[in-house]
């Protein structure tokens, strides 16, 4: 496993991986376990600073809000959101761009015109626009929201699978393939797909990163379904930026951490496999 | 292509109003039953005669309104977007020049930190620090001078309106940029390094060009296509990212107007506020496409 000996090197990926099971076990764990209460307000404790500063105690590690709600539960059950909407726009994305990449890579001509067009006129409106026009039609729900930040997101992948396929359709063991009368989908399952797994992976790990911001971003004005998320907390806590400063900072460095270590992650995943993506 | 992208969340947009109104009468009044095509030139043509779409909040037209706060954001965005640019440009071209030194090491850490930070809440820490604990800048709000007028002053020898203007714009400006300032740089940063390995720089070293000329001459001019491209899209994303930017700081723009009439369902001002987003879009684009022009010699007029 190369990959592995890769990774042995570079320390920053490696925490940057270590986070992130860590989050996910805490993700996972916490919530079904019931282990720590984000919900219910307790107003004699209310705003608490966190540990490390004067008045605040172990029991709540990272203070409590305007509610008297404990700041290390609600941030974790925040990755759980926030976690979860990336992973299906992600998945939705992905999904979304590769066929549609697939599709006009490979059979060329006026369809993959027309799929261009497409592309185009999508990456004409600044994706946040189009997804808070495409939320207000919509119930603000979690699912919804992973849905439509998925649907606007489609693009990147779409070009990347398009280009490298436009590049490989012409190596001479397709030809070859072609000509000993192999059908186009066993040509793409045997031959192209595996050439582009690592870069669809690489695009996605960074998406991630990406889609959290945005979910945290929309949950800061109140789009998406749940009150128990990053976004929302940041704003909610800008009322007490002179009396709990804490409220609206955590949340935001728990953002910037998870995002920074897909990012660490993404950045080695693509220096390691595949150099074909340069940004 | 501007008619092709408003008409699919305006017209749905209207559609889902028909759909969602309880009020029957409401709705013929508003000439909301009459099919979607015809309501979407009328939106078009309320646009161009600039009388006819009623926002239904503010009981005065949606055009008015729009065009009102335009100059805020407008202002936010340029300013933005004149101070990124060239700052991301160069921290990525001495980054790349400095492989692996102390200051690339800083620049990489510093462009992660920016590619990972929500900017909403990078606003509000740089508010926090700055307005909160320290004291010494304004927390909300674009206060009373705009660009023209402050420069105006300071041409006339008044410098207090510049340093006021400044002390409102900074943060929003930082705020708006860091996203962009990082992705850039590292963009630059990488297509430079490209660049740097090519062999026409050894080339033109070899002519005996100073390492200065070399990079002036060369190795930007073609690392500038890919970063024009990417720069172009961002820009847009600028003008998206403004509208957060206006939320954290109160700022009279109209990302602010855009979310409240969201959640108010100003279905009038949403239109015309996303009609106009598109249409400085496409300004943008068209200039950038210009831009082509200067910076590859390949390409030419048609």
């Amino acid at each position: 496993m190369t990959w592995w000996k890769e990774l042995r090197k570079n320390l920053m990926t490696q925490v940057a991986l270590v986070f992130i099971a860590l989050l996910i076990i805490l993700v996972v764990f916490v919530p079904t376990f019931g282990l720590l209460d984000a919900e219910s307000p307790n107003y004699i404790v209310r705003n608490l600073p966190p540990v490390f500063v004067n008045g605040g105690n172990w029991e709540y590690p990272l203070g409590t809000d305007y509610h008297g709600r404990n700041i290390l539960a609600r941030v974790i059950y925040g990755a759980r959101t926030s976690l979860f909407i990336a992973l299906v726009a992600v998945f939705l994305a992905t999904s979304l761009g590769v066929l549609i990449g697939l599709i006009a890579g490979f059979y060329g001509g006026l369809l993959d015109d027309l799929i261009m067009r497409g592309v185009d006129a999508f990456i004409s409106v600044p994706a946040i626009l189009l997804t808070i026009a495409m939320m207000t039609l919509l119930e603000p729900g979690t699912l919804n929201l992973a849905i439509v930040i998925g649907l606007t997101h489609w693009v990147w992948q779409a070009r990347t699978v398009r280009s490298k396929i436009l590049s490989l359709r012409e190596e001479p063991y397709i030809l070859a393939a072609k000509i000993s009368g192999a059908g186009d989908l066993w040509i793409i399952w045997k031959h192209i797909l595996p050439n582009i797994l690592a870069t669809i992976t690489v695009i996605a790990t960074t998406q991630i990163g990406w889609m959290i911001i945005i979910e945290s971003s929309l949950s800061f004005f109140g789009m998406s379904g749940s009150t128990l998320s990053w976004g929302w907390d940041i704003a909610a806590g800008r009322n007490y930026l002179s009396t709990g400063w804490w409220i609206s900072s955590m949340p935001g460095f728990a953002i910037l951490i998870t995002v920074m270590s897909f990012n660490i992650l993404g950045d080695w995943m693509r220096d390691f496999m595949d150099p074909f993506l340069r940004t | 292509m501007l008619h092709a992208i408003p008409g699919d969340p305006a017209q749905v947009i209207a559609g889902e109003l028909a759909d969602e109104k309880t009020v029957a009468e409401l709705r013929v009044k508003l000439g909301l039953d009459r099919p979607l095509y015809v309501q979407y030139v009328d939106l078009l043509w309320g646009v161009i005669r600039g009388d006819m779409n009623k926002s239904f909040n503010y009981k005065i037209n949606a055009v008015d309104i729009v065009l009102e706060r335009l100059p805020s954001t407008v202002e936010l965005t340029l300013v933005a977007a004149v101070f990124a640019i060239p700052l991301s440009i160069f921290l990525g071209v001495i980054s790349a020049v400095k492989r692996n030194s102390f200051y690339d090491y800083i620049a990489k850490a510093l462009t992660l930190f920016g590619i990972s930070t929500p900017s909403f809440w990078f606003g509000i820490m740089l508010i926090l620090l700055f307005s909160v604990q320290w004291g010494l800048l304004p927390a909300m709000g674009q206060g009373p001078q705009h660009l023209p007028e402050a420069l105006m002053s300071l041409v006339g020898g008044d410098s207090e309106p510049m340093v006021k203007w400044f002390r409102h714009i900074v943060m929003p400006v930082l705020t708006l940029s860091i996203f962009f300032t990082a992705l850039i740089a590292r963009m630059t940063r990488t297509e430079t390094l490209e660049n740097l390995g090519r062999g026409y720089v050894l080339t033109a070293k070899s002519k005996g060009l100073t390492n200065r000329n070399v990079i002036a001459r060369h190795v930007l001019p073609n690392s500038m296509i890919p970063i024009v491209t990417i720069a172009g899209i961002q820009v847009g994303d600028l003008l998206g990212g403004a509208i957060l930017t206006e939320a954290v700081f109160v700022w009279p723009g109209m990302g602010q107007l855009l979310i409240d009439s969201v959640f108010s369902r100003d279905y009038p001002v949403i239109q015309v506020c996303i009609l106009v987003y598109v249409a400085i879009w496409v300004v943008i684009n068209f200039l950038i496409d210009i831009l082509y022009l200067f910076i590859d010699p390949r390409i030419s007029l048609q």
